[in-house]
């Protein structure tokens, strides 16, 4: 009798983190700088997916993702606003569909990596790093279906962004080692 | 539709497989050294040098 609702406190301080972390990667998404020759933005949405998957672990991780694709497919303004002016499932569909469908999976393997290594910044920078690499694996895969052309997908999704992710994924990495230090039970 | 998600996920198998075994050989050579006898620098076992 007792235990029931301590569980449902449990069940919706978790659910309340999952909703809040999709709101962090929605307002990360806001920071976006649009790029004149490719249809996919420079943006911080990325550096919100990899930070909820380091901070969150990799099932909380990969249901804020889950919850960030239905609210945008609903219609939230949550994504990065797209160049091509695309809203909603067109936009999931769109040029950048392969980065957003790809980011459940990525905040996952990233959190995943994270917990089952020291909680250093080496190994976040690592877990970033395989994230960021599934991450272009999603994006460009799917660019290369929709152009059917792999220099094409390099052009419009990776060369003018690499320099970018490593930055982010240095952020992210520091962020998530700081906070893990201050806040983790030693 | 459905190859780019066997991509995916393979790719992400692949990935995570990488990382995980690029931490069990770090933390396996960072643990080497630890383990490993320390030398002993007053080694009263050694036969007794000429003068």
């Amino acid at each position: 009798m007792l235990e029931r609702p301590s569980r449902a406190v449990e069940w919706a301080k978790q659910a309340g983190i999952v909703i809040g972390a999709s709101l962090v990667v929605a307002l990360c998404a806001r920071l976006t700088v649009p790029l004149p020759f490719t249809p996919v933005p420079l943006t911080m949405q990325n550096f919100g997916v990899l930070l909820v998957g380091l901070l969150l672990g990799s099932r909380r991780g990969f249901a804020a993702l889950a919850l960030y694709l239905v609210e945008g497919a609903s219609g939230l303004p949550v994504f990065s606003p797209s160049p091509l002016g695309l809203h909603g499932i067109a936009q999931i569909l769109g040029p950048t569909g392969g980065f957003l469908m790809a980011y459940p999976l990525v905040a996952f393997a990233t959190g995943w990596i994270y917990e089952h290594t020291s909680r250093r910044i080496g190994w976040a920078t690592l877990a970033g790093t395989a994230g960021e690499v599934i991450l272009f694996a999603g994006g460009l895969g799917w660019l290369f279906a929709l152009t059917h052309s792999v220099s094409q997908a390099f052009k419009w999704g990776l060369y003018w962004f690499v320099f970018a992710e490593i930055i982010k994924v240095a952020l992210a990495a520091g962020f998530a080692a700081r906070w893990n230090s201050r806040f983790s039970p030693a | 539709m459905l190859w780019w998600f066997l991509i995916l996920g393979a790719s992400a198998v692949v990935v995570v497989m990488v990382a995980m075994l690029l931490y069990v050989q770090v933390r396996h050579q960072m643990k080497r050294p630890a383990s490993s006898p320390k030398p002993q620098l007053d080694d009263h076992n050694q036969p007794p040098t000429g003068v």
